[in-house]
């Protein structure tokens, strides 16, 4: 699995990572071994990450759709193997950065809240990528919170796929885990004890894996059983 | 007082009690009872005195006495008690007591009943303070302990909470989902989620695939075009995107000079300095239009110097009034005054 990272080019980035380009592209002046670009997790050593930004000053070159499909190309022919997967980080909006992602792309996941604003938004990312020819697209609905499902102050999941007509991959529930996990530095999906969102991010991984969609989405919390003597704190 | 020589007699009386008991002689406490009935509390302690003997008696006589004879005897002698006892009015009111003696006897089983229910209660309440504490205590214990082995270079803090990968077969066989019954309930993390079935159905994706073709009609753009660029012959206008000038994207390295870019002294500064460069021609334009007006009109040219520092003051002061709002207005309201309807120095002329 390999992921690259699309970045916005106004933040400039250290040399070693910006000029991450392929030996086979003819127009950079400066070529790094692909090797060297990729940052290896150190949990999972088949697990890397290519960050690509768009330098300003230093390189005369338009980091495009055609440039990302060289590095695509690079990737799948190297010698290691051809990756399982190349996921692509898309940037907000629909902007050049989000049409240099999608050039290589066959499928895409769609993240999205479950907010008016947000899914109004998803529609019409949606509906660039079927222009663009990505049909198999699905979803994954995030920062779900059941307890505003219940009181009637959020869409629920289902009414999400309603309104955007795609199959589920996944449900990621709120969590504050997810922060802390983040600050931190590590997979959400390795923490011990397991938190809710990273059990769901695990199980969308792995329908990401076998090509399976969700069958039953969660929608409230049960009440619990209390007991005899719960007045007591049992 | 009352209460504590009530103790000392109830404590002193335990051993006539058992003496009698043992003696069997009922007539002794009989002959006591007038010294200490002299006063109502007196009277009440002895009323509990009396109900306490009988019960010792009965029970002693209950598990010493076997043979009938004896038994004949006490209730002789428990006759003559309560012959002798009516005789005083004192000794009626004994007799009445003694009669209600077992529903007293049942009182005292209740009052040792709600003591074991105080009891209970009592150690609930201390169990649930128990464990409320101990639960707090453990939490804290946790919290603190990690965070102290953090700080004290024992853990490392980039491995906290990260452990071996939970290895498992069937991937949707999650032994930490436990998916319920008829697959209407997961539970997860110890909490238990109501599922509701996906209802999504292959007509409806393909009717919301229709309504997006016919919204949006978008053809992938392949030539990026700066704004003011002219459209090659052989490509698709649709295609084209254009960039506005100002965008991040649109400015390429070849769009810099870095000469201009070194020698730009006004941008090198920043916006304050370009403001007040601007007033720095603001004010030497008002300088070349004062000396033009004071060419023309001498008059006033002379008054102006004998009032020399109040107009250089004037002068100092405009700067600041342009710079809080647009620069022409100050312009124009001294244009007038200098041609000669109402000037300060007019002013100080005048009486």
């Amino acid at each position: 699995m390999l992921a690259l990272q699309l970045l916005p080019s106004l933040n400039p980035k250290p040399s070693s990572f910006t000029t991450a380009t392929t030996p086979n592209c003819p127009t950079a002046p400066k070529t790094l071994p692909l090797d060297q670009a990729l940052v290896r997790d150190k949990r999972w050593s088949n697990f890397e990450l290519l960050c690509i930004s768009k330098p300003r000053s230093k390189l005369p070159m338009g980091f495009g759709g055609k440039a990302l499909v060289w590095v695509v190309d690079a990737l799948k022919a190297r010698q290691e193997g051809c990756p399982d997967f190349i996921l692509i980080d898309c940037p907000a909006g629909i902007d050049a950065g989000f049409i240099t992602a999608i050039t290589p792309a066959n499928e895409a996941v769609l993240v999205t809240t479950p907010d008016i604003t947000s899914l109004r938004d998803a529609d019409r990312v949606i509906g660039l990528l079927e222009c663009d020819g990505i049909r198999d697209i699905k979803m994954m609905v995030n920062r779900v919170r059941t307890d505003m499902i219940k009181g009637e102050d959020m869409m629920s999941v289902l009414d999400v796929q309603e309104m955007l007509g795609l199959s589920l991959l996944g449900m990621i529930p709120e969590d504050t885990e997810v922060i802390r996990s983040t600050n931190r530095g590590y997979p959400l999906v390795l923490n011990r004890p397991p938190t809710l969102a990273g059990l769901a991010f695990e199980q969308a991984a792995w329908r990401l894996v076998e090509q399976d969609t969700m069958k039953a989405v969660m929608v409230e919390e049960e009440p619990k059983k209390r007991g005899f003597f719960s007045f007591f704190g049992g | 007082m009352a209460s504590i020589s009530t103790l000392q007699f109830h404590s002193l009386s335990l051993q006539p009690s058992i003496w009698v008991s043992k003696h069997r002689t009922p007539a002794l406490v009989l002959k006591l009872r007038p010294q200490f009935g002299s006063s109502n509390s007196r009277f009440i302690w002895v009323r509990r005195l009396k109900s306490t003997q009988r019960f010792l008696l009965r029970a002693i006589d209950g598990s010493v006495s076997s043979d009938p004879s004896a038994r004949n005897d006490e209730a002789v002698k428990s006759e003559n008690k309560y012959t002798i006892n009516l005789k005083d009015p004192v000794d009626k009111l004994h007799g009445m007591i003694s009669s209600v003696s077992p529903f007293v006897f049942t009182m005292r089983q209740r009052v040792g009943s709600n003591l074991a229910i105080g009891l209970c209660i009592a150690t609930a309440f201390l169990v649930v303070a128990l464990r409320v504490f101990m639960v707090r205590k453990s939490k804290y214990n946790h919290q603190g302990s990690v965070a102290d082995l953090v700080r004290r270079g024992q853990l490392r803090s980039d491995r906290r909470g990260i452990s071996k990968p939970l290895m498992y077969d069937d991937p949707f066989n999650n032994p930490l989902v436990k998916v319920g019954k008829g697959n209407t309930t997961v539970e997860m993390c110890g909490k238990v989620y109501r599922l509701a079935p996906i209802t999504l159905t292959k007509e409806e994706q393909a009717i919301h695939r229709k309504r997006r073709s016919r919204a949006y009609q978008w053809k992938r753009p392949t030539m990026f075009l700066k704004e003011g660029d002219s459209i090659p012959p052989d490509v698709d206008p649709d295609t084209v995107r254009w960039i506005p000038s100002n965008h991040p994207f649109a400015t390429t390295a070849g769009d810099i000079d870095e000469d201009l870019a070194q020698t730009n002294v006004y941008q090198k500064h920043g916006v304050p300095y370009r403001i007040q460069a601007e007033h720095e021609a603001l004010r030497r334009e008002q300088k070349v239009s004062r000396l033009v007006m004071d060419s023309s009109n001498a008059t006033d040219s002379v008054d102006a110097y004998k009032s020399g520092p109040k107009s250089t003051e004037h002068e100092e002061e405009s700067p600041i009034s342009n710079q809080a709002g647009n620069s022409k207005p100050p312009l124009l309201e001294r244009t007038p005054n200098s041609f000669g309807s109402i000037s300060p120095s007019e002013e100080m002329h005048k009486p």
